[in-house]
C-alpha cells in the first residue's frame, strides 16, 4: 500500500495531555480532537461512502463527544491504543448509522469536492475507487477502509468489528478482489501495472 | 500481512481523498460537552440513548423520563468511579508485619514480604517477589498474583488465601550470578481458606485449588503437588445430555445439546472435578439400563457404567415463554442425590453466547461454585455501551439479569435492545418493564425504529413462542396456543389409510399376543363412527374362536381420529401358532443388539432389535429399535418404530431423532438449497456434509423451524426456515 494513503499517524498521543484530557481539561480535549479529527472524519466519510453524507459532521462530533465522556475510563496500558479505541467508536457509530433505513440512499457525491484541482487521471481513479468501495457490502467496506486507509492490522480490525481474525481476512480478501475487479474494468490502463 | 496486501498495488488508493474535517469541529464538540454535566460520566448514557439526534438542537431536550434514567446511570457510574479511587500502582517491602488495604483487596504482609501492585480495571495485578502474604479479595474483584518471579500465577475471586514465596537456599548457592533472583525463588505455596482460586505454572495445566487445600509449586525441579486434603480434581464427573420435554419444538433438542456441551466444556476447565470423557444422553442411558424412573439406584448404575464418581443429568422443557432446566448431581458410590437445581430462563437466552453462559452457570451452581456476579456483568455492559457495542452490552445485561433480577438492569437491557435494533429482545424486555417504565422508555425504541407492537397476525407467535401448527398437531392441539389451529384444522371426510395404519399400530402389539393353537391369518372388518370410536368388528375369515374373541375385544377399544363420516376397512393379522417350534431367542438377539450399541454399531444394533421383535413383540425393544434407527439415521425405520410406540413414548423418545435431525414423522419435509458461491450447509449448527446446490429430496428435515447456515470460507450466513411435512422448500442466496 502507498504510504501516502495512510491517514493514521504512528506517533502515540502525548501521555501527559491524555491524562489532562482524562481529568476534563478543555485545552487537552482540544489537543486530542485536533490530533484525531482528520482520521475520524475521513473514516466516517469513507465508511458512509456516499450515503447519509449530511451526517458525516454530526457523526464526527458525536464520536468525539463519546470519546471525551468515556475517556476517564480509557486505560492507556490496555489492549487497544488510543487511536484504535477512538476509531472503534467512530466505526461502531457509523455502522449503526448505515443500518438505519434512511441512510440507504446514495448521495452520489463520492469524491471530495475539495480536490477539484487534481489531475484528470487521478480524479478519475478517485471516482472509480469511490464507486468500487461504495458498491461493497458495509461489512466488507469497513474492513477494507480500516486496513487500507487507517493501517489497522487484522487483530485490531477484529477487535474493532468484534469479529474473529479469520473472518477479517476473508472479508478483506473478498473486498480487495471486488475492488480490484471494479478498478481493472474502470481503469484498464492501470490494471496491469505493477 | 499477507499476499493479499499486494492485490491493489497497481492502484493508488490515496486518489480517493476524504475532505478535511470542518474547522470548527473542536468548538462544536466542546460546546456540546459544556451543554451537559462536564467532568462526569453522566453523558455516557445520554450519548448511548441519543446518538441519532441532531447534535446542536437536541442535546438537552431529552424529556423528564430520559433525564431521570440518565441521572440514574450517572449516579451509578459515579459510584463506580469513586469505588476505584485508590492509587492504581504501588510497592512495599515489609520490614515488619503490616496491612495493606487496596480497595476491596486486603493483604496482611509478614515481615520480609516484597509486593508490587497495579490496578487494571477490576483486576488487581500483584507481583509477590518474596515473603508471605495473606490475601482477602471480594467477589467483585479479581486478584492476579505473579508469585516468585513467575514461578506460579495465582488467580483469586471472592477468596481468602495465603501465598508464601520461599527462597531455596541450596539452589541459590549453586546457581548464583544474574540468574539468582529468578531461579533462587524456588518454592511457592498457596493455601486456600475459602473461595475460588486457580494456580497456574508455566509448564503445567492450571488447577483449581479447593478451600482447605495447600498447593506447592517448586520452580527448580518443575514440580507441583498437593499438600493436604482438598484438591479435588481427582473426582470424575459425567454429564449426560439433557432430556427434553414440554411444548414440542424442533429447536429444543438442539438447545439441549448445546447446553449439555456447554456444561461439559465448563466442567473440563473449571470447578473441582475432572470431566469423564463421555457424551451420552440421559434418555438413551435410561433406556439402555432399563431405568423406568430416575431413581438414584438406577442412575448410579448408569454413572458406574460410565466410570464416574458424580453424575449430572436432567431435563430441559420448553414452556410458553421460558425454558425450565432441572438438574441433578448424583453421588454414584453413595447412590444419593447431592444437589438438585431448577431454573426457569428466557427463550431469548438461547443465542449461542447465552447458551454457553447458561451452561456455565447451571453447572457451577449445581456443584456449589459461585458462577456469576450481577454487578460486575452490569459494569461490563456499561463499558460496552461506552464503546458503542450495543449488542454486546445487551448480552451482558441479560447475563446480569439472569444472575440477579434488577429493575434498573431491566431498563438497561431494554435500552440496549433498542439501540442494537433487536426487536425480539426489545419486545421481551419491554414486557418486563412496569407500565410506568414502559410509558417512559418506549421512546428509546421508537427513536431507533424498533417496533414494539406486532401486527395482530404475529401476536400469537410472541405469546406462544415455539408453538406452530406442526407442534400443535403433535400435541393434539393441547393448550390455548393451539386453539387457532384447531379451528382451522377441518375434519377430513373419512378415514385415510395413514390414520388407519397409525391407529392399528397402537393396538397391534396387544393383538399379536392373542393365543392361537396353530399358524393363523385373521382378516377383520372394522366400522368406525365419525367420533373415531369403533362401531363393530367382524371376522371375515374363519379363525379359532378364542383368537377371534381376543382380536375383537381389543379392536373394539381402538380409537381412530374423528372424521365427518367415519369409515370402514378390512385388516389382516397373521399369527404364529403356540405349537410352532421356537426359531429364535428374542432376548439373546436383544442382548446382541445392546452389544452392538456399545461398539457404536447402530445399524447392526437396529437389525438385531428387528430380529428380536420379529421373534417376540416387546415394547422395550421397539423403543430400542427406534433409538437405533435414529442413531443410524435410518428415517424409514424411525418412522416405522415411531408409529409403534405409545403417544407417551413418542413424546419421550422423539428427541433421539430430532437431535440427529432424522425425520421420524410420516410426511417429512425437504429443503432444496442454492447459493452463489457454493457453500457448505449446516442445519441447526450441525454440518450436513452437503454443499450447495442441494436438490430434490437429498436434505430431509423434521417438520418445524430450523436454522440453515451457509458457510463460505470463514463466513457464516444463517437464515431461519420453516419446514412443513410433505413439502419441499427451496431457498436461494446470493452470498457474494
Amino acid at each position: 500500500m502507498q504510504a501516502a494513503a495512510r491517514a493514521r499517524s504512528s506517533e502515540p498521543f502525548d501521555e501527559v495531555t491524555l491524562r489532562r484530557a482524562q481529568r476534563g481539561d478543555q485545552r487537552a480535549w482540544r489537543d486530542l480532537i485536533d490530533r484525531f479529527q482528520q482520521p475520524v472524519h475521513a473514516l466516517i466519510w469513507r465508511l458512509l461512502a456516499g450515503r447519509a453524507r449530511h451526517r458525516v459532521e454530526d457523526l464526527t462530533q458525536e464520536t468525539f463527544v463519546r470519546v471525551l465522556r468515556a475517556l476517564p475510563k480509557f486505560d492507556p496500558a490496555g489492549t487497544a491504543s488510543l487511536s484504535t479505541w477512538i476509531l472503534t467508536i467512530a466505526t461502531r457509530m457509523t455502522l449503526n448509522e448505515l443500518r438505519r433505513p434512511e441512510s440507504a440512499g446514495l448521495d452520489r457525491e463520492l469524491i471530495s469536492e475539495a480536490r477539484a484541482d487534481v489531475d484528470a487521471e487521478r480524479k478519475r481513479l478517485g471516482e472509480a475507487i469511490a464507486a468500487g468501495v461504495a458498491a461493497l457490502p458495509d461489512a466488507q467496506r469497513a474492513v477494507l477502509v480500516l486496513r487500507e486507509y487507517h493501517d489497522l492490522d487484522y487483530a485490531e480490525i477484529a477487535a474493532v468489528l468484534e469479529l474473529d481474525a479469520g473472518t477479517v481476512k476473508s472479508r478483506l480478501s473478498r473486498a480487495r478482489a471486488a475492488l480490484r475487479a471494479h478498478l481493472t474494468e474502470a481503469m484498464p490502463e492501470l490494471g496491469g501495472r505493477k | 500481512m499477507s499476499n493479499d496486501d499486494d492485490m491493489l498495488e497497481a492502484f493508488d488508493l490515496s486518489a480517493w481523498e476524504a475532505p478535511p474535517p470542518p474547522a470548527d469541529l473542536a468548538d462544536g464538540v466542546i460546546d456540546r460537552m459544556g451543554a451537559t454535566d462536564e467532568g462526569t460520566d453522566v453523558g455516557l448514557a445520554a450519548v448511548a440513548l441519543d446518538h441519532h439526534r441532531a447534535p446542536r438542537r437536541g442535546w438537552i431536550i431529552a424529556g423528564a423520563a430520559a433525564a431521570t434514567f440518565v441521572l440514574a446511570i450517572g449516579v451509578w457510574t459515579l459510584i463506580r468511579a469513586t469505588h476505584h479511587a485508590a492509587p492504581s500502582t504501588g510497592s512495599v517491602v515489609a520490614d515488619q508485619a503490616r496491612t495493606l488495604a487496596l480497595e476491596t483487596v486486603h493483604a496482611n504482609l509478614d515481615p520480609g514480604a516484597d509486593v508490587r501492585w497495579r490496578r487494571d480495571g477490576d483486576v488487581l495485578r500483584v507481583e509477590q517477589r518474596a515473603g508471605s502474604v495473606t490475601w482477602r479479595v471480594d467477589s467483585d474483584q479479581q486478584l492476579v498474583i505473579d508469585a516468585g518471579a513467575a514461578s506460579a500465577s495465582v488467580e483469586a475471586t471472592g477468596a481468602n488465601l495465603r501465598v508464601e514465596v520461599q527462597m531455596n537456599a541450596t539452589d541459590a548457592k549453586v546457581i548464583g550470578g544474574a540468574a539468582l533472583t529468578a531461579a533462587a525463588v524456588a518454592i511457592v505455596t498457596v493455601v486456600v481458606y475459602e473461595g475460588h482460586v486457580k494456580v497456574g505454572k508455566a509448564s503445567q495445566q492450571t488447577v483449581v485449588v479447593a478451600p482447605g487445600s495447600t498447593y506447592k509449586v517448586n520452580a527448580v525441579d518443575d514440580t507441583a503437588s498437593v499438600v493436604g486434603a482438598g484438591l479435588t480434581r481427582s473426582k470424575k464427573v459425567a454429564i449426560l445430555g439433557l432430556e427434553t420435554g414440554g411444548v414440542p419444538n424442533g429447536h429444543v433438542p438442539v438447545v439441549a445439546q448445546a447446553l449439555s456441551s456447554a456444561m461439559r466444556a465448563v466442567a473440563a476447565n473449571e470447578g473441582p472435578y475432572t470431566l469423564a470423557p463421555v457424551t451420552r444422553e440421559l434418555v438413551d442411558e435410561k433406556l439402555l439400563a432399563n431405568c423406568a424412573t430416575e431413581a438414584p439406584q438406577c442412575m448410579s448404575a448408569i454413572g458406574a457404567n460410565l466410570g464416574a464418581d458424580l453424575l449430572v443429568y436432567g431435563h430441559l422443557e420448553l414452556g410458553k415463554r421460558d425454558y425450565t432446566t432441572r438438574l441433578v448431581l448424583l453421588d454414584v458410590a453413595k447412590k444419593t442425590i447431592e444437589r438438585t437445581q431448577e431454573t426457569v430462563w428466557p427463550i431469548a437466552g438461547t443465542e449461542r453466547d447465552m447458551i454457553d453462559w447458561w451452561g456455565r452457570r447451571f453447572y457451577l451452581d449445581l456443584i456449589g461454585v459461585p458462577s456469576c456476579d450481577a454487578d460486575a456483568l452490569k459494569d461490563e455492559g456499561m463499558q460496552q455501551i461506552n464503546a458503542g457495542q450495543h449488542a454486546a452490552a445487551l448480552t451482558k445485561f441479560e447475563q446480569s439479569l439472569a444472575c440477579k433480577d434488577d429493575s434498573y438492569v431491566r431498563q438497561l437491557a431494554f435500552m440496549e435492545s433498542c439501540a442494537s435494533a433487536n426487536p425480539p429482545r426489545a419486545k421481551q424486555h419491554y414486557k418486563r418493564l412496569t407500565p410506568v417504565q414502559q410509558g417512559k422508555f418506549r421512546q428509546m425504541c421508537i427513536r431507533n425504529k424498533v417496533e414494539l407492537e406486532d401486527p395482530p397476525v404475529a401476536s400469537a407467535a410472541i405469546d406462544c413462542p415455539g408453538v406452530d401448527e406442526v407442534s400443535c398437531v403433535l400435541s393434539n392441539y393441547e393448550g390455548d396456543c393451539c386453539k387457532k389451529y384447531l379451528k382451522s384444522a377441518s375434519k377430513p371426510d373419512g378415514l385415510t389409510r395413514a390414520q388407519i395404519s397409525e391407529a392399528i399400530a397402537k393396538v397391534k402389539p396387544q393383538i399379536m399376543k392373542c393365543k392361537t393353537p396353530s399358524d393363523d391369518k385373521v382378516v377383520v372388518r372394522v366400522e368406525v363412527k365419525p367420533s373415531g370410536d369403533v362401531t363393530s368388528v367382524t371376522m371375515t375369515t374363519s379363525a379359532d374362536a378364542e383368537l377371534s374373541k381376543c382380536v375383537r375385544s381389543i379392536l373394539a377399544g381402538a380409537k381412530f381420529p374423528a372424521t365427518k363420516i367415519g369409515g370402514s376397512f378390512s385388516y389382516p393379522f397373521v399369527f404364529s401358532g403356540a405349537t410352532a417350534p421356537a426359531q429364535c431367542d428374542a432376548d439373546a438377539l436383544k442382548e446382541e443388539g445392546m452389544q452392538n450399541i456399545n461398539m457404536g454399531q447402530h445399524a447392526a444394533a437396529l437389525t438385531k432389535f428387528e430380529k428380536s421383535l420379529a421373534c417376540k413383540e416387546d415394547p422395550y425393544v421397539t423403543q430400542l429399535a427406534f433409538m437405533e434407527a435414529c442413531a443410524s439415521r435410518n428415517s424409514a425405520k424411525a418412522q416405522l418404530y415411531y408409529k409403534r410406540m405409545t403417544p407417551t413414548q413418542q413424546s419421550k423418545f422423539s428427541q433421539m431423532c430430532e437431535r440427529e435431525n432424522v425425520a421420524y414423522l410420516p410426511g417429512e419435509g425437504y429443503l432444496q438449497v442454492f447459493s452463489k458461491p457454493a457453500a457448505k450447509i449446516l442445519v441447526d449448527g450441525r454440518d450436513t456434509g452437503m454443499t450447495t446446490p442441494i436438490t430434490g429430496q437429498q436434505l430431509a428435515l423434521v417438520p418445524g423451524k430450523h436454522k440453515i447456515t451457509f458457510v463460505v470460507g470463514d463466513d457464516h450466513f444463517t437464515y431461519p426456515v420453516q419446514i412443513k411435512a410433505g413439502e419441499t422448500l427451496t431457498m436461494s442466496k446470493d452470498l457474494q
